[in-house]
């Protein structure tokens, strides 16, 4: 057996760094400066992973976050995600399977920072153990990911070594685990924190300490799993190690006798290959969020076509349409190269994101909305593919008692948003102007209603005021005026929503009136 | 002129939904010329006094109401018409705490119905009208009819006239006629902003999030009567119905009468004659005939006399008989609760012959009249402390002989301070923690404001108008209430039913029940209250008292020291004061040797001078100086013209014409400065409170104008007033300090005369005062005292007292030394030692004793009688396990029905189990040494800092020993290193810190001024083992280390816990860190 251990230092602040370089948020975290991600704890929060600098603060994994702010003045915290941190080391792993299929991410026990390659027989691909070292630190390095690195006979030395010993990578030749470990503390052998907590007590502060002494006194004083985690070192008994495995693929292609060039044709093909998929699709209970069409022409050109849909869809035909779309606007270019007898030869689909699909008994009443729902979404699909993703939208309700901030466009995808429903006492035009348009009102001071306004030119003499309806601004995001709304109807029986901005007395010396919407 | 009542006002008394104060609303109502203002709080009177308090200033009329809030949300004002109605209230709010969890009301509607009788009714429609609605307004008016009314509020939602028109046709309908309102939730439009964020606050969001749960408009504010008639144009019968709700409603706070409860005074007795009797009985036991020939001592007999006549005169005999009463409960109980009076009326002849206190008037030259005032109209105030671990046993006394009807705890305002305003302020601005941590953070301690500068040293901008507005909303809050919580021991006691008076409700502590009203509501409405405090020195001296009797065979009592030994008081005046009650801190240790007293009364000063009123009014150095005899004692006088040269000098004599106590800045107040005495008591509560009102100023002119317009020193003047500005934080009158000198004077007469006595009692009542147990160990050691390790066959829970020749006897601590013991299994252990454990399985196989106990005892060392070292002691029982003695114990308290092989359990050693022997690595002394510290706290064999003498020799640090040598030359650079001991930034010091070192030889006294400190600051917060390098300073017996720089050596101290593993260059490339604290520092800021 030679097993890699690969151990990623601080990783839960790697990959926070290398999550915020992708995805800027509107406060940077400092790297050169003190910043810690904190865990909620009983107690209080706690620091659960710190940077260099923090640590040279004299920061501690472990403190209470009050205690670290007291000790380093500026300190940036941010929450640990430990379902993001388990992840992205899940996807390291997975890379990793390039130098060999058996790796295996290091558990909660192992620090879960890290993971193992058992690359027994197949060093020699990369020309030897050193060589394949060098090149797995060079490309983590390249990641912004500086590892410590060891190769070992058993996982158990690997590990160790990758933690404690003084160089950066290691290859420890078979049969000298014990002479290497001797001289490592027992923190090295991956025990729970009681019994190494016990094992210092007592004076065992080195794996050495524990290598020549009798087995049974032990084991009647500790659990078993000090002398398992002994023997697993140093390779009396085997350790398996759990394997990662690759999310499923969804993927289909099919090669053609001969070279199709007709839309038609290309969304028929399209359509079987869908088909072909919808049965690992409903096995694994998912549908499809994205899809990629490629188009392989006989020349060697390949055309790749991108399919995203608001709701995820096992519908072969909902898809074929979808592509039939996107075609429409592509196909036109090939004509020409068609006209040489280009056709495509091998096409090709892909689930690029799937999606969970709750399951659900088709063509009940009972389910009428939600079928409904679907049609929109399929009618919203097809025209996100015909007119692109940012030009499709939807008005969505916002709680804010401001009329112009009440609802707001945006992008249409996923479902419907509930709006509340309309309160007749307090009623909202049909049409709200963008911008309230100045008007000249005649009203009594200080709260009266308008008795007649000049608006757009046209003089109108109010027949019937309902009002005021007070509505004062958000004062958190800017200073204006307070504003009193009337709903009036003109003597043609007009009805237009005035608005005065300014308490008369309080705010303004003289109010300004605006309109600011229309009734039917 | 139009007339207007606002009925319905909420204060910031509920909780997160108020905008203003009491105050402001009763204030703002005066200006605007309201006819009377109701304010009515969330299920709760806990808001009325205050509000009480301002409309009886400005003679307006207050409503004092409750909104009442049922369970299932019906909201209704409750305004009672008289007494009776009021107490029917009470009683309503009081049964419904009782059921809910603290903070919280339980109401029903019928039990609402239940007390219509006597109460205005007016109920608040809710935003949707509905039928349930409707018919629970019916209800009321038919169980208060003429009484109920339904509250209409114009609320600019754009269809007023026809909203109201509806309501008042309902209300019509049901007999229930409108009423106006505005719903009040602040007295400006311009709190709508701080509203706002109280919602936020209440609702955890922030205002981004908030949406429809904010306001939509500023317009529920008290408006001025004009306005409301304009608004209820339509509706002018509903403003006149409020102003005859007011005039229905004749009950005022100020009725409220107080009655002291009769129970003491037996019957076919007046209380005067029964406190005579009483006290001429314990003045013929405080002045025995063997001891006094004579009887009592003719001054005292005067005093009594006089004190009686007074009492007699204010009729506050069932007062002392009250307090007389709960002390004789805890000195007639079979172990007597040891207890002391103080306050103001404590250290009377009368109180020492009723065993209150134990002060001697015949030794102090204290006067009774100077306590009870006899033009103020206010009850006596006496605070009594006992032992902090039997208070309880006389607080359930004090419920069960006057019932929970009649005797409950008064409140604390629980207030916002900056720290928590500016952080939960920011958070419902939506600012990132870090941002409202780095704002908070610039407040350290109780400073409340936020100055700009202090802004910018934070790394942020003063002008970003977020930052701009937290900072302005956060200083709106600071000083408003956030929720009631018991005052330490304030009873209120009454001859009626005490929830006819105020709400009572529940505390968190179980078997607590406290009022609404906080001390000072008391105050304003003259109820009395007896304090019934905790004191941790009282509990020490018990045990040192009872360790005398048994082991000296010395019977005394607080009252029976020996008076002015001049042992204790040289002793004192070294500074040799660890542990010594109040004047162990190491302000107080620098003060002792430039005071010097030499008798009671100098401890009387010496209490009271370390305190921020003498320090901020410049007051400490000039004492000091007329002591020495360096300046001359004079009187500041007035101009001739505007009185006699010599009218402070009755109130300064004492104190050599420097002002110390607060009764002095008081008097001076009236005396120089001519308040009146409802003056100076305003300008005493204003300065108590000063924070949240900022009234101090007005007060600030007429202090200092009145005493320059007649003549006195501007200087003297400023003083005066910064003293009592410094009084304000932390006041501290004459009368405590007398008492509390008492105490000084016992423990250090203790710990002069028994170190070994004082020693066990102090360990034994940890935690308590300024040090840890290591530093009282090492003083005792360094007074001759051996203390020996705790040991499973010698030691018992307590500290105890071993013989040793010629009638000394050693310290054996005990287990309650070694951290995370259970008592009840330790008890258990000795129970069953016998002559002693001859082994450790014999001693695990002892009932109830557990594995974890057993580690924790080995993890002390406390095996060595066995002769098993720690490592030895922690690897056998390991194996307990295995062979079956038991099982699982890793948790306290585990039964004893863990042993599987009881008739085996006595032989379950190697003969019958042999195992090949196992070599454990030898502990080095430096280890244990450690060791002794993560489990005790302390060590006897070595001092941690000696195994780095070397280390530190290298360093060119002296001993600390060395550092005190006399030869050293004044501001010579030198280094010293220790532990440190504590940190402390004393608000007083205006950003110093001062750390204290200790190594093997003693301790080193080190100051860090602030600019050393800002360049430091992380050592010096942080550091547990440190070097210092600095000048010395050397004032008397005082020495200083003022420090330039520190080299931290923290690090250090895990290689003396690692032994061997973390030698310098060692391939270890990981400090693999213990996971136990060594040697945590005190640190208090």
């Amino acid at each position: 057996m030679r097993i890699v251990s690969v151990w990623l230092p601080r990783w839960p602040i790697l990959r926070f760094l290398a999550a915020q370089a992708r995805n800027l948020s509107c406060e940077p975290v400092d790297p050169e400066r003190p910043f810690v991600l904190a865990v909620d704890a009983a107690g209080g929060a706690r620091v659960a992973a710190l940077n260099e600098a923090a640590e040279r603060e004299g920061l501690e994994a472990g403190d209470l976050l009050a205690d670290a702010r007291a000790k380093a003045e500026t300190l940036q915290v941010h929450a640990v995600d430990r379902a993001a941190d388990e992840a992205a080391l899940r996807r390291l792993s997975l890379w990793a399977t390039r130098y060999t299929p058996i790796v295996s991410p290091f558990g909660e026990e192992g620090g879960a920072d890290g993971f193992f390659l058992d690359v027994t027989g197949a060093a020699h691909l990369f020309g030897g153990e050193e060589a394949l070292l060098a090149d797995l630190a060079e490309r983590l390095d390249r990641f912004g990911l500086p590892a410590r690195l060891a190769i070992a006979g058993t996982a158990g030395s690997a590990w160790a070594l990758s933690r404690f010993h003084s160089a950066r990578t290691i290859a420890l030749p078979y049969g000298q685990e014990q002479e290497a470990l001797a001289s490592l503390p027992i923190e090295a052998l991956r025990l729970a924190p009681d019994t190494r907590k016990t094992l210092r007590r007592l004076g065992f502060k080195r794996v050495g300490a524990l290598i020549d002494k009798p087995r049974a006194p032990f084991a009647a004083r500790f659990e078993a799993e000090l002398l398992q985690r002994l023997d697993q070192a140093f390779g009396r008994v085997r350790e398996p190690l759990p394997l990662i495995t690759p999310p499923p693929v969804y993927h289909s292609r099919r090669h053609l006798l001969e070279p199709i060039v007709t839309q038609e044709a290309v969304v028929a093909v399209a359509s079987r290959l869908m088909q072909d998929l919808v049965g690992a699709l409903v096995r694994d209970g998912v549908g499809a969020r994205s899809l990629r069409l490629r188009l392989y022409r006989l020349d060697g050109e390949v055309t790749t076509i991108d399919v995203g849909l608001a709701m995820p869809t096992r519908a072969a035909a909902h898809v074929s349409r979808l592509i039939g779309l996107k075609l429409e606007r592509i196909m036109q270019s090939f004509d020409a190269d068609f006209a040489y007898g280009f056709g495509f030869e091998a096409l090709d689909l892909a689930v690029t994101v799937a999606e969970r699909i709750e399951p659900r008994q088709m063509e009940m009443d009972a389910v009428a909305g939600a079928i409904e729902e679907e049609r929109c979404a399929t009618l919203l699909d097809s025209l996100v593919q015909r007119l692109g993703a940012r030009r499709v939208r939807r008005l969505q309700p916002v709680a804010s008692h401001l009329p112009e901030r009440a609802e707001i466009l945006c992008a249409a995808a996923g479902h419907a948003p509930a709006w509340p429903a309309a309160d007749e006492t307090r009623p909202r035009p049909l049409f709200l102007f963008p911008r309230a348009e100045p008007a000249e009102v005649t009203a009594l001071v200080p709260e009266g209603p308008p008795r007649r306004f000049r608006w757009r030119g046209a003089m109108h003499d109010v027949a019937h005021a309902q009002g005021p309806e007070r509505i004062a601004c958000e004062w958190w995001r800017h200073d204006q005026p307070t504003r009193d709304y009337y709903l009036v109807e003109d003597g043609e029986g007009r009805r237009f929503w005035l608005c005065r901005e300014g308490l008369y007395g309080r705010e303004a010396a003289e109010p300004r009136w605006f309109v600011h919407g229309l009734f039917a | 002129m139009p007339r207007y009542a606002e009925l319905a006002v909420t204060t910031n008394f509920s909780f997160l939904r108020g905008g203003s104060h009491p105050q402001e609303m009763v204030a703002t109502a005066d200006e605007l010329g309201l006819a009377a203002i109701g304010v009515a709080d969330r299920n709760s009177f806990a808001g009325v006094v205050r509000a009480y308090g301002e409309a009886r200033k400005r003679k307006i009329k207050l409503l004092a109401g409750t909104r009442l809030v049922t369970a299932d949300g019906f909201e209704v004002l409750a305004y009672p018409t008289d007494r009776a109605a009021y107490g029917r209230l009470c009683r309503l709010l009081t049964a419904g705490n009782l059921k809910a969890k603290k903070g919280e009301c339980c109401l029903g509607f019928d039990d609402v119905l239940a007390t219509s009788e006597g109460q205005m009714f007016i109920a608040l429609p809710p935003d949707r009208l509905s039928r349930d609605f409707t018919e629970r307004l019916e209800a009321l008016a038919r169980a208060a009819p003429g009484r109920s009314f339904l509250a209409g509020a114009h609320r600019y939602r754009g269809d007023e006239p026809r909203r109201l028109g509806h309501l008042a046709e309902l209300g019509d309908r049901a007999g229930a006629p409108l009423v106006a309102v505005n719903d009040v939730l602040y007295h400006a439009p311009g709190r709508r902003p701080l509203a706002d964020v109280l919602t936020c606050i209440r609702e955890k969001c922030t205002v981004a999030e908030a949406g429809f749960r904010l306001a939509i408009h500023a317009e529920r504010h008290l408006k001025p009567p004009g306005e409301m008639a304009r608004l209820f144009a339509d509706f002018p019968e509903a403003i006149a119905r409020g102003l005859q709700i007011a005039d229905a409603c004749r009950f005022s706070l100020g009725t409220l009468r107080y009655e002291y409860p009769d129970e003491p005074v037996p019957p076919n007795k007046t209380p005067q004659q029964h406190l005579q009797d009483l006290t001429w009985e314990g003045a013929h036991k405080r002045y025995p005939k063997d001891k006094y020939p004579e009887g009592i001592p003719a001054d005292v007999e005067r005093r009594l006399k006089e004190e009686l006549a007074l009492i007699a005169k204010l009729d506050y005999a069932r007062y002392f008989l009250t307090v007389h009463d709960i002390v004789a409960f805890a000195r007639r109980q079979e172990k007597e609760i040891l207890c002391q009076g103080r306050g103001s009326a404590a250290n009377s002849a009368v109180c020492y012959c009723l065993g209150i206190t134990s002060v001697n008037p015949d030794n102090s030259n204290l006067l009774f009249a100077r306590f009870i005032s006899e033009k103020r109209d206010e009850p006596p105030d006496i605070d009594v402390d006992f032992e902090h671990e039997r208070r309880e046993e006389v607080i359930q006394y004090i419920y069960e002989r006057y019932g929970r009807a009649r005797a409950a705890i008064c409140a604390t305002v629980i207030h916002y301070r900056a720290r928590r305003a500016i952080g939960e302020v920011g958070k419902a601005l939506g600012l990132t923690p870090d941002v409202t941590a780095a704002l908070a953070k610039t407040v350290w301690g109780h400073g409340e404001d936020l100055p700009d500068s202090h802004i910018r040293q934070a790394g942020l901008d003063p002008d970003n108008p977020v930052i701009r507005q937290a900072v302005t909303l956060a200083n709106e809050v600071v000083g408003f209430p956030r929720h009631l919580s018991q005052h330490v021991g304030g009873f209120v006691l009454t001859r009626e039913r005490l929830d006819e008076t105020v709400p009572i409700g529940n505390a968190a502590m179980e078997k607590r029940t406290f009022i609404e009203w906080d001390k000072d509501d008391i105050d304003t409405l003259k109820l009395m209250k007896v304090d019934v405090l905790a004191l941790g020195m009282l509990s020490c001296l018990r045990r040192g008292l009872d360790l005398l009797k048994i082991h000296y065979g010395e019977d005394r009592s607080l009252a029976t020291l020996p008076q002015d030994d001049k042992a204790v008081y040289e002793m004192l005046s070294r500074a040799d004061s660890v542990g010594v009650f109040q004047v162990e801190s190491r302000a107080q240790m620098s003060m002792l040797p430039r005071l010097k007293p030499e008798c009671f009364y100098d401890l009387v000063i010496e209490v009271a001078i370390v305190r921020p009123g003498p320090i901020q009014g410049d007051m400490v150095h000039p004492y000091l100086k007329r002591r020495e005899g360096s300046e001359k004692v004079h009187y500041p006088s007035p101009d001739p013209a505007h009185g006699p040269a010599d009218e402070l000098k009755e109130v300064l004599k004492r104190t050599l014409g420097v002002p110390l106590f607060q009764e002095q800045a008081m008097q001076i107040a009236i005396t120089a400065a001519q308040f009146t005495p409802d003056e100076a008591d305003g300008l005493r509560r204003a300065m108590a409170t000063f924070r949240h009102n900022g009234s101090v100023h007005l007060f600030r002119d007429q202090f200092i104008g009145g005493m320059t317009r007649r003549g006195y020193e501007r200087k003297f003047a400023e003083s005066c007033f910064g003293q009592i500005e410094g009084f304000g934080e932390y006041g501290f009158p004459e009368s405590h300090a007398a008492s509390f000198a008492l105490l000084v004077y016992a423990s250090a007469w203790m710990k002069c005369h028994y170190p070994d006595v004082f020693c066990a009692a102090i360990l034994n009542s940890q935690p308590m005062g300024f040090y840890q147990p290591a530093q009282l160990v090492r003083d005792a050691r360094q007074h001759g005292v051996e203390v020996r390790e705790a040991d499973v066959n010698f030691s018992e829970w307590d500290c105890t007292l071993e013989p040793v020749a010629d009638g000394a006897h050693a310290v054996r601590l005990g287990f309650r030394q070694i951290q995370g013991l259970s008592e009840d299994e330790l008890k258990k252990l000795v129970a069953g030692r016998g002559n002693g454990y001859a082994s450790i399985e014999r001693l695990a196989a002892t009932a109830g004793v557990s594995r974890f106990t057993i580690e924790r005892l080995a993890e002390a060392d406390a095996f060595r009688s066995l002769g098993l070292d720690r490592r030895a002691a922690l690897w056998a029982p390991r194996r307990l396990d295995a062979i079956g003695i038991r099982k699982g114990g890793q948790r306290k308290g585990s039964s004893a029905t863990e042993h599987s092989l009881p008739l085996l359990a006595h032989h379950m050693s190697d003969e019958l189990f042999p195992e090949p022997e196992v070599a454990l690595p030898v502990m080095q002394l430096g280890e244990h040494v450690a060791e002794d510290y993560a489990a005790t706290g302390l060590s006897l064999k070595e001092h941690p800092v000696s195994f780095f003498r070397d280390h530190l020799k290298r360093l060119g640090a002296i001993s600390n020993k060395e550092h005190r040598r006399e030869d050293l030359p004044q501001d010579s650079l030198i280094t010293v290193a220790g532990l440190v001991l504590m940190r402390q930034r004393p608000g007083t010091a205006k950003g110093v810190v001062f750390m204290t070192l200790e190594d093997e030889t003693g301790i080193a006294n080190i100051i860090v001024w602030p600019k050393i400190f800002a360049r430091n600051r992380r050592i010096v917060m942080t550091s547990r083992f440190l070097a210092v390098r600095g000048r010395l300073q050397r004032a008397g017996l005082v020495i200083h280390v003022v420090a330039e720089t520190f080299v931290d050596l923290t690090a250090e101290l895990r290689r003396l816990r690692d032994g061997d593993l973390l030698v310098p260059g060692d391939t270890g490339i990981q400090a693999c860190g213990p996971d136990l604290p060594l040697l945590k520092s005190r640190d208090f800021h």
